[in-house]
Protein backbone atom coordinates (compact mmCIF):
# COMPACT_ATOMS: atom_id res chain seq x y z
CA UNK A 1 0.00 0.00 0.00
CA UNK A 2 0.99 3.56 -0.38
CA UNK A 3 0.11 7.05 -0.97
CA UNK A 4 -1.13 7.34 -4.42
CA UNK A 5 -2.28 11.38 -4.47
CA UNK A 6 -2.35 13.36 -1.61
CA UNK A 7 -3.75 17.43 -1.06
CA UNK A 8 -3.22 20.13 1.21
CA UNK A 9 -1.62 19.01 4.49
CA UNK A 10 -1.71 15.69 5.78
CA UNK A 11 0.09 13.32 8.26
CA UNK A 12 3.31 11.74 6.67
CA UNK A 13 2.66 8.34 4.52
CA UNK A 14 3.80 5.67 7.64
CA UNK A 15 1.55 8.26 9.80
CA UNK A 16 -1.25 6.90 7.49
CA UNK A 17 -0.80 3.55 6.51
CA UNK A 18 -0.25 3.04 10.40
CA UNK A 19 -3.88 4.48 10.83
CA UNK A 20 -5.25 2.01 8.08
CA UNK A 21 -3.86 -0.53 9.56
CA UNK A 22 -5.19 0.13 13.07
CA UNK A 23 -8.88 1.07 11.51
CA UNK A 24 -8.21 -2.55 9.42
CA UNK A 25 -7.82 -4.39 13.06
CA UNK A 26 -10.58 -2.41 14.54
CA UNK A 27 -12.31 -3.57 12.22
CA UNK A 28 -13.72 0.14 11.16
CA UNK A 29 -12.27 0.72 7.60
CA UNK A 30 -15.36 0.62 5.89
CA UNK A 31 -16.17 4.13 6.56
CA UNK A 32 -14.94 5.86 10.09
CA UNK A 33 -15.65 9.51 11.03
CA UNK A 34 -13.82 10.97 14.41
CA UNK A 35 -13.44 14.89 15.00
CA UNK A 36 -10.87 13.60 17.92
CA UNK A 37 -8.78 11.04 16.60
CA UNK A 38 -6.34 10.76 19.33
CA UNK A 39 -8.92 10.13 22.13
CA UNK A 40 -9.73 6.87 20.32
CA UNK A 41 -5.65 5.97 18.92
CA UNK A 42 -3.51 7.66 20.80
CA UNK A 43 -0.68 7.69 18.20
CA UNK A 44 -2.43 9.98 16.40
CA UNK A 45 -1.25 12.48 19.17
CA UNK A 46 1.91 12.44 17.05
CA UNK A 47 0.57 15.00 14.19
CA UNK A 48 -2.63 16.12 16.19
CA UNK A 49 -1.88 19.48 15.03
CA UNK A 50 -2.16 18.63 10.85
CA UNK A 51 -5.04 16.28 11.54
CA UNK A 52 -7.05 15.78 14.77
CA UNK A 53 -10.47 15.51 12.51
CA UNK A 54 -10.60 12.53 10.33
CA UNK A 55 -13.25 10.75 7.93
CA UNK A 56 -11.90 7.63 5.98
CA UNK A 57 -13.95 5.81 3.20
CA UNK A 58 -13.09 2.31 1.97
CA UNK A 59 -13.56 1.65 -1.06
CA UNK A 60 -12.12 -1.52 -1.70
CA UNK A 61 -11.59 -4.90 0.35
CA UNK A 62 -9.41 -6.67 -1.91
CA UNK A 63 -7.39 -3.81 -3.21
CA UNK A 64 -7.42 -2.13 0.17
CA UNK A 65 -8.24 0.96 -1.35
CA UNK A 66 -8.85 4.33 0.80
CA UNK A 67 -10.01 8.22 0.82
CA UNK A 68 -9.25 10.40 3.73
CA UNK A 69 -10.02 13.44 4.62
CA UNK A 70 -7.97 15.38 7.59
CA UNK A 71 -9.11 18.45 9.19
CA UNK A 72 -6.56 20.25 10.97
CA UNK A 73 -6.79 21.05 15.37
CA UNK A 74 -8.20 23.51 16.23
CA UNK A 75 -7.22 24.64 19.78
CA UNK A 76 -9.88 26.39 21.73
CA UNK A 77 -9.13 28.00 24.86
CA UNK A 78 -11.98 28.38 27.40
CA UNK A 79 -11.71 31.21 29.61
CA UNK A 80 -13.42 30.81 32.77
CA UNK A 81 -15.71 33.40 34.13
CA UNK A 82 -13.40 33.84 37.11
CA UNK A 83 -10.27 34.96 37.14
CA UNK A 84 -7.57 31.99 36.90
CA UNK A 85 -5.04 33.70 38.67
CA UNK A 86 -7.12 33.71 42.05
CA UNK A 87 -6.04 32.38 45.07
CA UNK A 88 -7.22 28.65 45.54
CA UNK A 89 -8.65 27.81 48.61
CA UNK A 90 -7.91 25.01 49.84
CA UNK A 91 -10.53 23.56 52.28
CA UNK A 92 -12.18 20.63 50.86
CA UNK A 93 -14.87 20.65 48.45
CA UNK A 94 -13.49 23.96 47.41
CA UNK A 95 -13.45 24.54 43.67
CA UNK A 96 -9.93 25.12 42.59
CA UNK A 97 -10.18 27.65 39.39
CA UNK A 98 -6.50 27.11 38.38
CA UNK A 99 -6.46 23.55 38.68
CA UNK A 100 -9.80 22.96 36.52
CA UNK A 101 -8.33 26.37 34.18
CA UNK A 102 -5.31 23.48 33.68
CA UNK A 103 -7.89 20.38 33.06
CA UNK A 104 -10.42 22.38 30.30
CA UNK A 105 -7.81 23.18 27.95
CA UNK A 106 -6.46 19.94 27.67
CA UNK A 107 -9.74 18.76 26.85
CA UNK A 108 -10.06 20.91 24.01
CA UNK A 109 -6.67 19.63 22.63
CA UNK A 110 -6.65 17.56 19.74
CA UNK A 111 -10.06 18.27 18.18
CA UNK A 112 -10.68 19.86 15.20
CA UNK A 113 -14.18 21.63 14.06
CA UNK A 114 -16.48 18.73 13.86
CA UNK A 115 -18.32 17.29 11.10
CA UNK A 116 -21.79 18.04 10.04
CA UNK A 117 -24.48 15.54 9.39
CA UNK A 118 -24.47 16.56 5.59
CA UNK A 119 -20.65 16.04 5.33
CA UNK A 120 -20.82 12.78 7.11
CA UNK A 121 -23.59 11.68 4.51
CA UNK A 122 -21.77 13.18 1.33
CA UNK A 123 -18.83 11.31 2.52
CA UNK A 124 -21.25 7.88 2.73
CA UNK A 125 -22.59 8.70 -0.63
CA UNK A 126 -19.14 9.62 -2.11
CA UNK A 127 -18.63 6.06 -0.88
CA UNK A 128 -21.46 4.48 -2.41
CA UNK A 129 -20.62 6.00 -5.61
CA UNK A 130 -17.22 4.58 -5.86
CA UNK A 131 -18.74 1.66 -4.96
CA UNK A 132 -21.10 1.19 -7.88
CA UNK A 133 -18.45 2.13 -10.29
CA UNK A 134 -15.90 -0.39 -8.69
CA UNK A 135 -18.53 -2.86 -8.98
CA UNK A 136 -19.48 -2.31 -12.37
CA UNK A 137 -16.01 -2.02 -13.70
CA UNK A 138 -15.39 -5.51 -12.00
CA UNK A 139 -18.72 -7.25 -13.60
CA UNK A 140 -17.80 -5.73 -17.16
CA UNK A 141 -14.09 -7.31 -16.83
CA UNK A 142 -15.36 -10.25 -15.41
CA UNK A 143 -17.71 -10.86 -18.33
CA UNK A 144 -14.81 -9.63 -21.17
CA UNK A 145 -12.48 -11.96 -19.25
CA UNK A 146 -15.52 -15.07 -19.53
CA UNK A 147 -15.81 -14.10 -23.17
CA UNK A 148 -12.25 -13.78 -24.21
CA UNK A 149 -11.82 -17.52 -22.22
CA UNK A 150 -14.92 -18.84 -24.36
CA UNK A 151 -13.31 -17.39 -28.05
CA UNK A 152 -9.79 -19.23 -26.75
CA UNK A 153 -11.42 -22.04 -26.12
CA UNK A 154 -13.53 -22.30 -29.28
CA UNK A 155 -10.53 -21.31 -31.56
CA UNK A 156 -8.13 -23.64 -30.05
CA UNK A 157 -10.98 -26.61 -30.66
CA UNK A 158 -11.29 -25.46 -33.98
CA UNK A 159 -7.54 -25.25 -34.94
CA UNK A 160 -7.17 -28.80 -33.37
CA UNK A 161 -9.77 -30.10 -35.35
CA UNK A 162 -8.51 -28.78 -38.56
CA UNK A 163 -4.97 -29.51 -38.03
CA UNK A 164 -6.18 -33.69 -36.81
CA UNK A 165 -8.67 -33.89 -40.47
CA UNK A 166 -5.46 -32.34 -42.44
CA UNK A 167 -3.56 -35.40 -41.29
CA UNK A 168 -5.52 -37.45 -43.44
CA UNK A 169 -5.49 -35.98 -46.87
CA UNK A 170 -1.67 -35.38 -46.58
CA UNK A 171 -1.26 -38.52 -45.72
CA UNK A 172 -3.09 -39.33 -48.83
CA UNK A 173 -1.31 -37.02 -51.16
CA UNK A 174 1.94 -38.59 -49.74
CA UNK A 175 0.72 -42.06 -49.93
CA UNK A 176 -0.82 -41.97 -53.82
CA UNK A 177 2.14 -40.07 -55.26
CA UNK A 178 4.38 -42.08 -54.00
CA UNK A 179 2.20 -45.60 -55.61
CA UNK A 180 1.90 -43.08 -58.63
CA UNK A 181 5.56 -43.16 -58.91
CA UNK A 182 6.15 -47.14 -58.19
CA UNK A 183 3.49 -47.54 -60.89
CA UNK A 184 4.25 -44.88 -63.63
CA UNK A 185 7.81 -43.65 -62.52
CA UNK A 186 9.62 -45.43 -65.31
CA UNK A 187 7.71 -44.25 -67.89
CA UNK A 188 7.43 -40.78 -66.57
CA UNK A 189 11.37 -39.48 -67.52
CA UNK A 190 13.05 -37.70 -65.30
CA UNK A 191 11.44 -34.65 -64.87
CA UNK A 192 7.98 -36.32 -63.76
CA UNK A 193 9.58 -38.36 -60.83
CA UNK A 194 10.90 -35.20 -60.18
CA UNK A 195 7.37 -33.26 -59.74
CA UNK A 196 6.04 -36.55 -57.98
CA UNK A 197 9.05 -36.06 -55.15
CA UNK A 198 8.16 -32.47 -54.74
CA UNK A 199 4.64 -33.45 -54.22
CA UNK A 200 5.31 -36.09 -51.96
CA UNK A 201 7.65 -34.51 -49.99
CA UNK A 202 5.17 -31.48 -49.79
CA UNK A 203 3.17 -33.46 -48.36
CA UNK A 204 4.97 -34.64 -45.50
CA UNK A 205 6.14 -31.36 -44.64
CA UNK A 206 2.43 -30.31 -44.68
CA UNK A 207 2.02 -33.34 -42.19
CA UNK A 208 4.99 -32.13 -39.92
CA UNK A 209 3.12 -28.71 -39.41
CA UNK A 210 0.15 -29.94 -38.91
CA UNK A 211 1.89 -32.32 -36.26
CA UNK A 212 3.53 -29.22 -34.92
CA UNK A 213 0.03 -26.98 -34.21
CA UNK A 214 -1.26 -30.36 -32.45
CA UNK A 215 1.22 -30.40 -30.56
CA UNK A 216 1.62 -26.14 -29.89
CA UNK A 217 -2.32 -26.21 -29.14
CA UNK A 218 -2.23 -29.19 -26.87
CA UNK A 219 0.00 -27.02 -24.94
CA UNK A 220 -2.64 -24.64 -24.46
CA UNK A 221 -5.06 -27.13 -22.84
CA UNK A 222 -2.68 -29.06 -20.54
CA UNK A 223 -2.17 -27.78 -17.00
CA UNK A 224 1.05 -27.99 -15.93
CA UNK A 225 1.86 -30.03 -12.86
CA UNK A 226 4.54 -28.44 -11.19
CA UNK A 227 7.11 -30.35 -9.14
CA UNK A 228 10.76 -30.34 -8.58
CA UNK A 229 12.40 -31.07 -11.40
CA UNK A 230 16.19 -32.05 -11.58
CA UNK A 231 17.36 -30.22 -14.42
CA UNK A 232 20.88 -31.65 -14.43
CA UNK A 233 19.80 -35.18 -14.56
CA UNK A 234 17.21 -33.75 -17.73
CA UNK A 235 19.47 -32.10 -19.67
CA UNK A 236 21.89 -35.08 -19.54
CA UNK A 237 19.12 -37.77 -20.47
CA UNK A 238 17.79 -35.01 -23.01
CA UNK A 239 20.99 -34.74 -24.54
CA UNK A 240 21.46 -38.66 -24.98
CA UNK A 241 18.25 -38.60 -26.79
CA UNK A 242 18.31 -35.82 -29.06
CA UNK A 243 22.01 -37.24 -29.88
CA UNK A 244 20.08 -40.02 -30.84
CA UNK A 245 18.06 -38.72 -33.11
CA UNK A 246 19.43 -36.42 -35.00
CA UNK A 247 23.09 -37.58 -35.01
CA UNK A 248 21.10 -40.80 -37.07
CA UNK A 249 22.10 -39.91 -40.24
CA UNK A 250 26.16 -39.26 -39.62
CA UNK A 251 27.54 -41.36 -37.08
CA UNK A 252 30.91 -39.50 -37.60
CA UNK A 253 29.46 -36.40 -36.21
CA UNK A 254 30.73 -35.71 -32.30
CA UNK A 255 29.12 -32.69 -30.49
CA UNK A 256 30.91 -31.53 -27.60
CA UNK A 257 28.36 -31.07 -24.66
CA UNK A 258 29.17 -29.15 -21.32
CA UNK A 259 27.21 -27.73 -18.70
CA UNK A 260 27.85 -26.06 -15.07
CA UNK A 261 25.80 -27.82 -11.95
CA UNK A 262 22.04 -27.06 -12.92
CA UNK A 263 19.30 -26.43 -9.81
CA UNK A 264 16.60 -28.39 -8.96
CA UNK A 265 13.36 -26.36 -10.02
CA UNK A 266 9.69 -26.53 -9.95
CA UNK A 267 7.87 -27.26 -13.00
CA UNK A 268 5.83 -29.65 -14.74
CA UNK A 269 8.63 -32.79 -15.96
CA UNK A 270 7.35 -33.13 -19.76
CA UNK A 271 6.82 -29.99 -20.26
CA UNK A 272 10.80 -29.11 -19.37
CA UNK A 273 11.85 -32.27 -21.30
CA UNK A 274 10.35 -30.49 -24.14
CA UNK A 275 12.04 -27.22 -23.89
CA UNK A 276 15.60 -28.73 -23.52
CA UNK A 277 15.16 -31.08 -26.17
CA UNK A 278 13.85 -28.19 -28.83
CA UNK A 279 16.67 -26.21 -27.44
CA UNK A 280 19.73 -29.19 -28.05
CA UNK A 281 17.78 -30.27 -31.50
CA UNK A 282 18.43 -26.50 -32.19
CA UNK A 283 21.43 -26.28 -31.73
CA UNK A 284 22.60 -29.57 -33.18
CA UNK A 285 20.80 -29.08 -36.62
CA UNK A 286 22.63 -25.74 -36.51
CA UNK A 287 26.39 -26.76 -35.59
CA UNK A 288 26.27 -29.56 -38.53
CA UNK A 289 28.15 -27.60 -40.71
CA UNK A 290 30.98 -26.63 -37.89
CA UNK A 291 34.20 -28.93 -37.90
CA UNK A 292 34.06 -28.89 -33.99
CA UNK A 293 30.90 -28.29 -32.88
CA UNK A 294 30.08 -27.63 -29.03
CA UNK A 295 26.95 -26.92 -27.05
CA UNK A 296 27.58 -25.43 -23.33
CA UNK A 297 24.59 -25.53 -20.63
CA UNK A 298 25.35 -22.96 -17.90
CA UNK A 299 22.73 -21.58 -14.81
CA UNK A 300 22.68 -18.54 -12.91
CA UNK A 301 20.59 -17.27 -9.87
CA UNK A 302 19.52 -13.58 -10.30
CA UNK A 303 16.55 -11.71 -8.90
CA UNK A 304 14.82 -14.68 -7.54
CA UNK A 305 15.18 -16.34 -10.46
CA UNK A 306 17.37 -19.18 -12.33
CA UNK A 307 18.49 -18.09 -15.74
CA UNK A 308 19.66 -21.11 -17.61
CA UNK A 309 21.69 -20.37 -21.16
CA UNK A 310 22.34 -23.04 -24.06
CA UNK A 311 25.17 -21.66 -26.33
CA UNK A 312 26.58 -23.30 -30.05
CA UNK A 313 29.27 -22.57 -32.26
CA UNK A 314 27.13 -22.75 -35.11
CA UNK A 315 25.55 -20.63 -37.63
CA UNK A 316 24.07 -18.48 -35.62
CA UNK A 317 22.03 -15.88 -36.75
CA UNK A 318 21.51 -11.68 -37.14
CA UNK A 319 20.98 -10.33 -34.00
CA UNK A 320 18.27 -7.79 -35.97
CA UNK A 321 15.95 -10.33 -35.77
CA UNK A 322 16.25 -11.60 -32.73
CA UNK A 323 12.67 -11.28 -32.02
CA UNK A 324 11.11 -12.77 -34.46
CA UNK A 325 12.62 -16.26 -33.66
CA UNK A 326 10.19 -17.31 -31.19
CA UNK A 327 7.11 -16.69 -33.14
CA UNK A 328 4.96 -19.76 -34.64
CA UNK A 329 6.54 -20.70 -37.90
CA UNK A 330 8.83 -18.00 -37.88
CA UNK A 331 12.30 -19.51 -39.15
CA UNK A 332 15.76 -17.13 -40.15
CA UNK A 333 17.45 -19.28 -42.51
CA UNK A 334 16.31 -21.08 -45.81
CA UNK A 335 14.48 -24.24 -46.08
CA UNK A 336 16.95 -25.37 -48.16
CA UNK A 337 19.74 -24.90 -45.70
CA UNK A 338 18.26 -26.12 -41.88
CA UNK A 339 15.09 -28.32 -42.61
CA UNK A 340 12.38 -27.60 -39.69
CA UNK A 341 9.03 -25.71 -39.54
CA UNK A 342 9.51 -23.39 -37.11
CA UNK A 343 7.48 -23.70 -34.53
CA UNK A 344 9.91 -25.49 -32.01
CA UNK A 345 10.98 -22.11 -30.11
CA UNK A 346 7.44 -21.09 -30.35
CA UNK A 347 6.44 -24.52 -28.25
CA UNK A 348 9.64 -23.08 -25.87
CA UNK A 349 8.59 -19.54 -25.08
CA UNK A 350 5.03 -20.86 -24.62
CA UNK A 351 5.98 -23.48 -21.86
CA UNK A 352 8.19 -21.00 -20.18
CA UNK A 353 5.69 -18.76 -19.88
CA UNK A 354 3.26 -20.93 -18.63
CA UNK A 355 6.04 -21.49 -15.68
CA UNK A 356 6.13 -17.35 -15.23
CA UNK A 357 9.56 -17.41 -17.51
CA UNK A 358 10.78 -15.62 -20.26
CA UNK A 359 12.66 -17.21 -23.25
CA UNK A 360 14.89 -14.87 -25.29
CA UNK A 361 18.22 -15.60 -27.30
CA UNK A 362 21.51 -13.75 -28.46
CA UNK A 363 23.65 -14.56 -31.19
CA UNK A 364 25.93 -13.55 -34.06
CA UNK A 365 25.86 -14.41 -37.90
CA UNK A 366 28.38 -17.16 -38.20
CA UNK A 367 29.42 -16.93 -34.61
CA UNK A 368 26.90 -19.08 -32.98
CA UNK A 369 23.70 -18.37 -30.71
CA UNK A 370 22.91 -18.05 -27.11
CA UNK A 371 19.52 -18.98 -26.11
CA UNK A 372 17.92 -18.37 -22.89
CA UNK A 373 15.61 -18.95 -20.70
CA UNK A 374 14.37 -18.21 -16.91
CA UNK A 375 12.75 -19.96 -14.63
CA UNK A 376 11.04 -18.54 -10.99
CA UNK A 377 12.54 -20.04 -8.68
CA UNK A 378 9.28 -19.60 -6.29
CA UNK A 379 6.60 -19.91 -8.50
CA UNK A 380 2.92 -18.68 -7.96
CA UNK A 381 1.59 -21.50 -10.38
CA UNK A 382 0.28 -24.55 -8.26
CA UNK A 383 2.14 -26.63 -6.24
CA UNK A 384 2.31 -30.63 -7.04
CA UNK A 385 1.75 -32.91 -4.44
CA UNK A 386 3.30 -36.60 -4.80
CA UNK A 387 -0.39 -38.04 -5.69
CA UNK A 388 -0.64 -35.41 -8.65
CA UNK A 389 3.17 -36.41 -9.74
CA UNK A 390 1.68 -40.09 -9.35
CA UNK A 391 -1.40 -39.56 -11.74
CA UNK A 392 0.48 -37.15 -13.77
CA UNK A 393 2.64 -40.01 -15.21
CA UNK A 394 -0.42 -42.14 -14.92
CA UNK A 395 -1.69 -40.67 -17.46
CA UNK A 396 1.20 -39.64 -19.60
CA UNK A 397 1.78 -43.50 -19.81
CA UNK B 1 -3.34 -77.00 -45.55
CA UNK B 2 -2.39 -74.63 -42.77
CA UNK B 3 -5.03 -72.91 -41.26
CA UNK B 4 -4.53 -69.13 -41.77
CA UNK B 5 -6.54 -66.83 -40.06
CA UNK B 6 -7.70 -63.60 -41.70
CA UNK B 7 -6.69 -60.28 -40.98
CA UNK B 8 -9.79 -57.99 -40.39
CA UNK B 9 -9.63 -54.17 -42.18
CA UNK B 10 -12.12 -52.19 -40.44
CA UNK B 11 -12.10 -48.93 -42.64
CA UNK B 12 -14.11 -46.74 -43.61
CA UNK B 13 -12.19 -43.86 -45.74
CA UNK B 14 -11.47 -45.34 -49.42
CA UNK B 15 -8.38 -43.90 -49.42
CA UNK B 16 -6.88 -44.81 -46.45
CA UNK B 17 -8.30 -48.49 -47.22
CA UNK B 18 -6.52 -48.29 -50.79
CA UNK B 19 -2.71 -47.47 -49.07
CA UNK B 20 -3.70 -50.23 -46.08
CA UNK B 21 -4.46 -52.63 -48.66
CA UNK B 22 -1.60 -51.66 -50.52
CA UNK B 23 0.75 -51.75 -47.69
CA UNK B 24 -0.31 -55.15 -46.79
CA UNK B 25 0.20 -56.51 -50.15
CA UNK B 26 4.11 -55.30 -50.00
CA UNK B 27 3.93 -57.15 -46.30
CA UNK B 28 3.48 -60.22 -48.34
CA UNK B 29 1.53 -61.86 -45.95
CA UNK B 30 -0.86 -64.59 -46.90
CA UNK B 31 -3.56 -64.00 -45.19
CA UNK B 32 -7.13 -63.40 -46.18
CA UNK B 33 -7.94 -60.08 -45.91
CA UNK B 34 -11.66 -59.48 -45.09
CA UNK B 35 -12.92 -55.49 -45.29
CA UNK B 36 -15.71 -53.99 -43.62
CA UNK B 37 -16.54 -50.21 -43.70
CA UNK B 38 -17.92 -49.62 -40.41
CA UNK B 39 -18.70 -50.71 -37.42
CA UNK B 40 -21.85 -52.20 -38.07
CA UNK B 41 -19.97 -54.86 -40.73
CA UNK B 42 -17.14 -54.82 -38.78
CA UNK B 43 -19.64 -56.51 -35.26
CA UNK B 44 -21.31 -58.40 -38.20
CA UNK B 45 -18.17 -60.30 -39.12
CA UNK B 46 -17.07 -60.64 -35.75
CA UNK B 47 -19.85 -62.10 -34.15
CA UNK B 48 -21.39 -63.79 -36.66
CA UNK B 49 -24.64 -62.33 -37.27
CA UNK B 50 -26.22 -60.60 -40.67
CA UNK B 51 -24.55 -61.30 -43.80
CA UNK B 52 -21.74 -62.99 -42.35
CA UNK B 53 -23.87 -65.90 -40.15
CA UNK B 54 -22.70 -68.50 -42.14
CA UNK B 55 -18.79 -67.65 -41.82
CA UNK B 56 -17.06 -70.61 -40.47
CA UNK B 57 -15.97 -69.99 -36.90
CA UNK B 58 -13.17 -68.55 -35.63
CA UNK B 59 -11.55 -65.17 -34.55
CA UNK B 60 -9.28 -63.49 -37.21
CA UNK B 61 -5.63 -63.29 -36.93
CA UNK B 62 -5.62 -60.01 -35.70
CA UNK B 63 -8.34 -56.77 -36.47
CA UNK B 64 -6.93 -53.48 -37.51
CA UNK B 65 -9.19 -50.84 -36.30
CA UNK B 66 -9.82 -47.42 -37.17
CA UNK B 67 -11.13 -45.12 -34.41
CA UNK B 68 -13.45 -43.09 -36.45
CA UNK B 69 -16.00 -45.19 -37.90
CA UNK B 70 -19.35 -44.75 -38.92
CA UNK B 71 -22.26 -46.43 -37.56
CA UNK B 72 -20.68 -47.97 -34.27
CA UNK B 73 -17.39 -46.64 -33.73
CA UNK B 74 -13.81 -47.75 -33.07
CA UNK B 75 -13.39 -47.58 -29.37
CA UNK B 76 -17.79 -48.65 -29.29
CA UNK B 77 -16.97 -51.90 -30.96
CA UNK B 78 -13.19 -52.75 -29.30
CA UNK B 79 -15.83 -52.61 -25.99
CA UNK B 80 -18.36 -55.18 -27.32
CA UNK B 81 -15.76 -57.61 -28.45
CA UNK B 82 -13.42 -57.59 -25.39
CA UNK B 83 -16.62 -58.28 -23.11
CA UNK B 84 -17.93 -61.16 -25.64
CA UNK B 85 -16.06 -64.66 -23.82
CA UNK B 86 -15.55 -65.59 -27.79
CA UNK B 87 -14.15 -62.81 -29.23
CA UNK B 88 -12.89 -61.35 -26.17
CA UNK B 89 -9.17 -62.52 -26.35
CA UNK B 90 -8.87 -61.66 -30.45
CA UNK B 91 -5.82 -59.25 -31.16
CA UNK B 92 -6.83 -55.53 -32.11
CA UNK B 93 -4.81 -53.05 -33.37
CA UNK B 94 -6.19 -49.78 -33.53
CA UNK B 95 -4.85 -47.39 -36.19
CA UNK B 96 -6.13 -43.69 -35.93
CA UNK B 97 -4.81 -39.99 -37.06
CA UNK B 98 -6.15 -39.42 -33.42
CA UNK B 99 -3.57 -38.75 -30.57
CA UNK B 100 -5.83 -37.18 -28.97
CA UNK B 101 -4.39 -38.89 -24.96
CA UNK B 102 -8.35 -39.29 -23.99
CA UNK B 103 -8.75 -41.85 -26.70
CA UNK B 104 -5.35 -43.26 -26.13
CA UNK B 105 -6.42 -44.18 -22.25
CA UNK B 106 -9.65 -45.78 -23.23
CA UNK B 107 -8.40 -47.82 -25.98
CA UNK B 108 -5.85 -49.39 -23.48
CA UNK B 109 -8.50 -49.19 -20.65
CA UNK B 110 -10.62 -51.59 -23.51
CA UNK B 111 -7.90 -53.69 -23.88
CA UNK B 112 -6.66 -53.11 -27.21
CA UNK B 113 -3.04 -54.38 -27.61
CA UNK B 114 -1.83 -51.70 -29.66
CA UNK B 115 -2.40 -48.26 -30.55
CA UNK B 116 -0.78 -46.65 -34.17
CA UNK B 117 -1.19 -43.43 -35.16
CA UNK B 118 -1.33 -43.37 -39.18
CA UNK B 119 2.14 -41.53 -40.29
CA UNK B 120 1.54 -38.98 -43.18
CA UNK B 121 5.02 -40.29 -44.78
CA UNK B 122 4.26 -43.12 -46.48
CA UNK B 123 7.30 -45.15 -46.39
CA UNK B 124 6.26 -44.79 -42.49
CA UNK B 125 2.89 -45.71 -43.04
CA UNK B 126 3.88 -49.28 -45.41
CA UNK B 127 6.68 -50.08 -42.31
CA UNK B 128 4.13 -49.56 -39.79
CA UNK B 129 1.35 -52.01 -41.29
CA UNK B 130 4.25 -54.46 -42.05
CA UNK B 131 5.24 -54.68 -38.70
CA UNK B 132 1.71 -55.27 -37.72
CA UNK B 133 0.73 -57.79 -40.30
CA UNK B 134 3.83 -59.67 -39.17
CA UNK B 135 3.60 -59.23 -35.52
CA UNK B 136 -0.13 -60.04 -35.48
CA UNK B 137 -0.55 -62.36 -38.28
CA UNK B 138 0.93 -65.39 -39.47
CA UNK B 139 3.56 -65.71 -42.62
CA UNK B 140 2.96 -68.17 -45.33
CA UNK B 141 5.78 -70.44 -44.39
CA UNK B 142 5.05 -71.09 -40.24
CA UNK B 143 8.23 -72.24 -38.45
CA UNK B 144 8.66 -76.05 -38.78
CA UNK B 145 7.42 -77.80 -36.14
CA UNK B 146 4.95 -74.86 -34.88
CA UNK B 147 1.49 -76.21 -33.42
CA UNK B 148 -0.09 -73.12 -35.08
CA UNK B 149 -0.45 -74.86 -38.42
CA UNK B 150 -3.07 -77.16 -37.21
CA UNK B 151 -4.95 -75.38 -34.63
CA UNK B 152 -8.12 -74.44 -35.19
CA UNK B 153 -9.40 -71.10 -34.10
Amino acid sequence: MCIRDSFGITPSEPQVLDLLKWLRQAGNDEFFVSSRLSSHYPEAEDYASKASGVVVVGVSKLRSTYVLWFRQEQVQTVRWAGDPAKTAQTSLGAVHPRHSFSQWTEIVRGSSVPWLDEQIEAAHEFRGAILEIVLGRAEELAEMAAGLQLANTELEAFSYSISHDLRAPFRHISGFSRLLREAEGERMGEQGRHYLEVIESSARFAGQLVDGLLDFSRLARTVPVMVPVDLARLADSEWQAVLAGEAQGDAHRRVEFSRTPLPTVVGDPQLLRQVLRNLFSNAVKYTARQPAPFIRVEATERDGEYIVSIRDNGVGFDQQYAGKLFGVFQRLHRIEEFEGTGIGLANVRRIVGRHGGRAWAEGEVGKGATFFFSLPIAPNGEQGTDERFEAHFDRRG
Amino acid sequence: MSALKPILIVEDNPNDLALTLNALEKSRLANEVVIARDGAEAADYLFRRGEHADRPPGNPAVVLLDLKLPKIDGLELLQMVRTNEETGRTPIVLLTSSREERDVITGYKLGVNAYVVKPVEFAEFVQAIQDLGVFWAVLNEPPPGSARVSRHG
